[in-house]
């Protein structure tokens, strides 16, 4: 309670206090809005764990291997876990529901336990030690952001590419028919997430001096992936809500803060049953629709539709 | 290198039981259980927790977690999955439901330190120990210039012998062609008189038992119990033994398994221990991208 | 005038079954072109394959407009409708938790610039340019019968049936595309319905459109189109105008079978119905105490009311049919009986047992067993695990087991496949199949759902000596059948069901010998 009193009467004691808190909101924000646009094209994507990862690596080894400025490194990152995006994308988003789910997954931890812990230049599993990291000044790129990001994800939403995105997440098929190029419109989709994810663990690795290996697997991307379902997904705020409340959370709650996953996990088993529009959604959770789905559903149409 | 080939297989038994499990309620219930990695894990720190904290001799300990394991399976159909099916919500929720599950046993192992609410059940918190010596005799035989530890051999010889059991159950008995009636055709099943409700609660329990006994042998043949070793060591290799085996094919979960342990024994001979790891998960990603289907899945196809 | 559309012996098989075998037809511009069938006969495979979802194997699909020839056959769905082809879905594929208008602005995708880039500032010319697509989509959704201002905001899903089906049709005219491809647009309506759905086809054709409609109802589709081609088994068997094809034996039959009966002179409905005639006609003569009891049902699908107050009976020991067209809520009404479905008013009663609040296990253990249409049989396991899994609700195994042994000896196509997958089998024996696995439950009341669907007509012509063969062994069943020839030849009793509503009952005799249901059903 007392979080709030200060929040209230204090703000500007809050911020100084809580100051790694509102970073580390900030970047959770920004990478639940980078799910949101694979989610919102109707694409169960767990991959921003790695996409993360490969944004932060490239900056700090720019920063540690090469003169250039510290925001050239950080469109590098980002633009390098765009690259990659495309190139796993290509053979893995003609999967559906659980096996893109799954395919994704096996990306992250590939790249974690292949690539992270046994390229030499990474650190390995010691991780890398970032001498730029400023995290008091870290934090203003990150407030400065999160607000740009989110509106323009909301104007795109808006758009025809927005629209594309919302008829492939109702039903992929009779979008082709509406002259959607399917497959396209999910790989813009997939590289704008990676983007944005690649971005935010460049944002990261500015806050912190220590860059770990660990913190870019499963359990961070089922994390992201929480935030999306408790906010709901069905506009892009609603992944920002979940964001602020899973993060501030623990906080709030000092007592039960050992016990944080046991409360998430109950949060998100409640959400997904009762309420899975999330907590800003708009009723129905039409994530997605994979295959088995669709084929069962089929079953159950009356006799007139044959 | 026979040796080797020895170790390959004795993993691969443990992969083998729990992908079973996996892809058991894959098939019945279209559904990918990722609470069942949680579930293996409480197999081995339920066993531990009689044998170390309770005294209680290894074999009744074992028989005990693995009830209560099936229990577990009980639990997550009841919470996690049925009421999702009531409201026909689609196969991702359930799927997000069950990694909720996974992250309340987990924590709950995570934070059970000596005074805490759980500390009846676990003392380490987050760390690893292992069976308190002597909990099972493991005796080491020398055959053939090959050297096979007692223990591991017993873990291959229940492997087996639980997977034939069930295989037999499967395919020769009415409740074992019920079930696959209801992985087959739901409707189909239906209108044949069987409770599909009932059918997918013995799934779930089946299935958590078996989940919960590879994680005793696990824990027996790793030495390594801690809170992590369903998500560290198994979750992901199961998916991709199921993948490669193909979802929903218990013949395609046991083959994948050794397959499985196999690679990853080589991979560790030829390139070392940290390449063992990734391997499976590129195996994973190449047989989705491949051959989605897996070794012995059926393909989908989507009706207009 | 040119041909639209072209196909040139279009071939598409799936593992040995020729869906579609060496097609060839052509497509007038400006016309409204037909294509009929028996159910599996290829018709929506055909769809599929021009709009790019199938890849055919040879054949060519040419499309010739203004800007020259394109070659559609190994295209991408996406860039099929580029070219101006738009489709509707038989299943009704709408955008189901978006707005009417949403559906509508998304028809518009491929025509509307990308504009993307310059969405992201929201600028004053921007808004015109989405106003000016608004209004658009007002003047579709008008077009179609629909009203922007009470349906443009609404949730598609939250619409009603027939609302849904013109929506797709909005949707698909937002392409403005040079041909339009209805698959089965009038599916599940009412007679009132199906006439609107034909006026809007004729007002939309009158302003240019050029039009391919696939649909069961043979009155709307031979009273619209001006050429209509005939698809059986994949092939196509006759091309002309409604009066040629209506009238030429071939079709007939494929709609009859081999038991036409020498009157037979045209594809039964492709004439009107008289309603009031055949509701004065025949008396029915309920059985005193029946064995199935139903009164009143009304069963409802989301939004399809498919069964509208229905009531009938049938005794220990009859056969009883109900005949109908496709869509007319006869499987829906048995859905109900085995407790799958549950009605929202009426009764459906099984000697003691209220069919509409049991569960559908204990339902098949009082001895109500179907036959599922398609056959629904479990294709992984063989031929003698599926009859073994018949006997699911028995409790006396050794029985079941000696009875096992006893139908495949009866049915010696079962004897010699049983340990082959029951997937392997033909359709029609896999029918038989299903038939068998339903008997082993010994059932009370069987029922069968569409026995004869998709079946050559030899098979159809066994399957109904089986279906006699085991009633003569005292099982009571009831039969729902499209085929209603053979369904009239071995009831009892019958019931004529349309759009939900019976409307006639009668003696299997009566109801064969009755003029109307002749016109109807009977190609009389």
């Amino acid at each position: 309670m007392d979080f709030f009193v200060q929040l209230l009467t204090n703000p500007v004691g809050f911020y100084n206090q809580h100051e790694l808190l509102i970073a580390q909101i900030g970047i959770n924000a920004i990478l639940a809005i980078a799910i949101f646009v694979t989610f919102y094209s109707g694409q169960l994507t767990l991959a921003n764990a790695a996409f993360m990862a490969i944004g932060a690596y490239t900056t700090v080894l720019m920063s540690l291997y090469l003169p250039t400025p510290l925001p050239v490194n950080m469109l590098a990152g980002a633009l390098l876990a765009g690259l990659v995006s495309v190139l796993v994308g290509l053979p893995v988003l003609r999967l559906r529901g659980v096996f893109l789910a799954i395919a994704t997954i096996g990306f992250v931890e590939a790249l974690r336990l292949g690539v992270i812990l046994n390229v030499p230049i990474t650190g390995e599993g010691q991780g890398l030690h970032n001498p730029a990291a400023d995290p008091l000044g870290g934090i203003v790129p990150i407030l400065i952001s999160l607000p740009i990001l989110a509106y323009l994800v909301w104007r795109l939403t808006r758009s025809r590419l927005g629209q594309a995105w919302s008829a492939i997440r109702e039903d992929e098929l009779a979008a082709s028919s509406n002259g959607i190029n399917v497959p396209l419109y999910k790989m813009i989709a997939f590289i704008i997430s990676a983007v944005l994810a690649g971005y935010a663990g460049a944002l990261e690795t500015h806050i912190n001096f220590f860059v770990d290996p660990t913190e870019y697997g499963i359990t961070r991307t089922i994390q992201i992936l929480t935030f999306a379902v408790v906010g709901g997904v069905t506009n892009v705020f609603g992944p920002i809500v979940g964001a602020v409340f899973l993060t501030a959370l623990p906080e709030i709650v000092r007592q039960f803060a050992a016990y944080r996953d046991v409360v998430n996990g109950i949060i998100l088993i409640l959400v997904i049953i009762f309420r899975p529009q999330g907590i800003v959604g708009r009723g129905g959770l039409a994530i997605v629709k994979p295959r088995w789905w669709i084929r069962w559903r089929a079953h159950e149409r009356p006799a007139a539709a044959h | 290198m026979t040796q080797q080939v020895l170790n390959a297989i004795f993993i691969g038994s443990i992969y083998a039981l729990f992908a079973v499990g996996y892809t058991l309620v894959f098939g019945v219930l279209d559904v990918l259980n990722l609470a069942h990695s949680a579930v293996f894990m409480l197999g081995a720190v339920i066993t531990y927790s009689l044998v170390a904290l309770h005294g209680m001799p290894f074999l009744p300990a074992a028989v005990i977690a693995v009830l209560v394991c099936g229990l577990l399976g009980l639990l997550i159909e009841f919470v996690a999955l049925r009421p999702l099916r009531r409201r026909n919500a689609p196969p991702i929720s359930a799927l997000i439901s069950t990694i909720g599950l996974a992250l309340i046993f987990v924590a709950i192992v995570e934070q059970a330190t000596p005074g805490t609410l759980f500390s009846w059940l676990w003392q380490d918190g987050a760390n690893s120990v292992r069976f308190p010596a002597g909990t099972v005799p493991n005796p080491t035989y020398h055959v053939a210039g090959l050297t096979i530890e007692g223990t591991k051999l017993g873990i291959l010889i229940t492997s087996v012998v639980l997977m034939l059991i069930l295989g037999y159950v499967i395919r020769y008995t009415q409740v074992g062609r019920a079930l696959r009636a209801v992985a087959e055709n739901r409707r189909a099943a239906t209108l044949l008189g069987i409770n599909v409700d009932r059918i997918f609660a013995s799934t779930l329990f089946l299935s958590s038992a078996l989940g919960g006994l590879a994680g005793i042998l696990f824990g027996l043949a790793i030495s390594d119990i801690s809170p992590y070793i369903g998500r560290d060591q198994v979750e992901l290799k199961g998916l991709a033994v199921i993948v490669l085996g193909g979802m929903g094919s218990i013949p395609g979960a046991v083959v994948g398994g050794y397959l499985l342990g196999l690679i990853e024994v080589f991979a560790f001979v030829r390139f070392g221990s940290n390449v063992e790891a990734g391997v499976a998960f590129a195996a994973l990603f190449l047989v989705l991208v491949l051959r989605p289907q897996g070794l012995f899945g059926a393909r989908l196809r989507e009706r207009l | 005038m040119s041909a639209l559309l072209q196909l040139t012996d279009v071939r598409r098989n799936f593992g040995g079954v020729h869906a579609v075998d060496g097609v060839s037809l052509e497509i007038e511009e400006g016309t409204i072109f037909g294509l009929i069938g028996p159910n599996g006969a290829g018709k929506t495979t055909l769809v599929n394959l021009v709009t790019g979802y199938i890849r055919s194997q040879s054949g060519s699909i040419r499309m010739t407009s203004r800007s020259g020839p394109a070659e559609l056959a190994r295209r991408p769905p996406h860039a099929i409708a580029g070219l101006g082809i738009a489709r509707t879905f038989q299943t009704l594929r709408l955008y189901r938790n978006l707005t009417a208008t949403e559906n509508v602005l998304i028809g518009m995708h491929s025509r509307r610039r990308d504009d993307t880039l310059r969405q992201m500032l929201p600028l004053r010319p921007l808004m015109r340019l989405d106003d000016r697509r608004l209004e658009e989509a007002r003047e579709t959704l008008l077009t179609v019968g629909l009203n922007p201002d009470q349906h443009g905001d609404r949730q598609a899903s939250t619409l009603s049936y027939g609302d849904q089906r013109r929506l797709e049709v909005a949707r698909a005219l937002a392409l403005k595309p040079k041909l339009l491809i209805l698959d089965e647009p009038a599916a599940g309506m009412n007679p009132a319905e199906k006439d609107r759905v034909r006026d809007l086809i004729q007002q939309l054709n009158e302003a240019g459109l050029t039009v391919l409609l696939i649909d069961h109802d043979m009155r709307l589709v031979m009273g619209v189109c001006k050429r209509i081609a005939v698809l059986n088994f994949g092939r196509k068997i006759a091309d002309g105008s409604p009066a040629t094809v209506s009238n030429d034996p071939a079709v007939v039959t494929a709609y009859l079978g081999s038991h036409a009966p020498e009157s037979a002179s045209h594809v039964p409905g492709s004439e009107e119905m008289d309603i009031a005639a055949t509701s004065k006609a025949a008396a029915s003569t309920e059985p005193a105490s029946p064995l199935l009891d139903v009164r009143d049902l009304e069963v409802a699908y989301g939004a399809i009311k498919a069964v509208r107050g229905v009531s009938f009976g049938v005794g220990k020991g009859e056969i009883v049919a109900l005949i109908g067209a496709n869509g007319a809520g006869k499987s829906t009404i048995l859905n109900t009986l085995s407790g799958v479905l549950r009605p929202h008013a009426g009764i459906a009663r099984f000697g003691d047992l209220d069919l509409t609040t049991t569960a559908p296990d204990k339902i098949v253990k009082s001895g109500l067993a179907q036959v599922p249409e398609g056959r629904e049989i479990l294709a992984r396991l063989t031929v003698r695990e599926n009859l073994e899994l018949g006997a699911w609700a028995r409790r006396d195994r050794g029985a079941a087991h000696r009875e096992i042994e006893g139908l495949m000896k009866q049915f010696p196509i079962l004897g010699q496949r049983h340990n082959l997958p029951a997937g392997q089998l033909s359709g029609g024996e896999q029918q038989i199949l299903a038939i068998a696995r339903g008997l082993v439950a010994h059932p009370r009341l069987l029922l069968l759902d569409e026995p004869s669907l998709g079946l050559a007509p030899q098979m159809v012509d066994t399957v109904f000596e089986v279906i006699q063969r085991i009633h003569s062994e005292g099982v009571t069943i009831l039969l729902v059948e499209q085929n209603a020839l053979r369904a009239l030849e071995i009831a009892d009793r019958a019931y004529v069901v349309e759009t939900g509503r019976i409307l006639l009952s009668g003696t299997g005799a009566a109801l064969r010998r009755n003029p109307e249901v002749q016109k109807a059903y009977l190609g009389g």
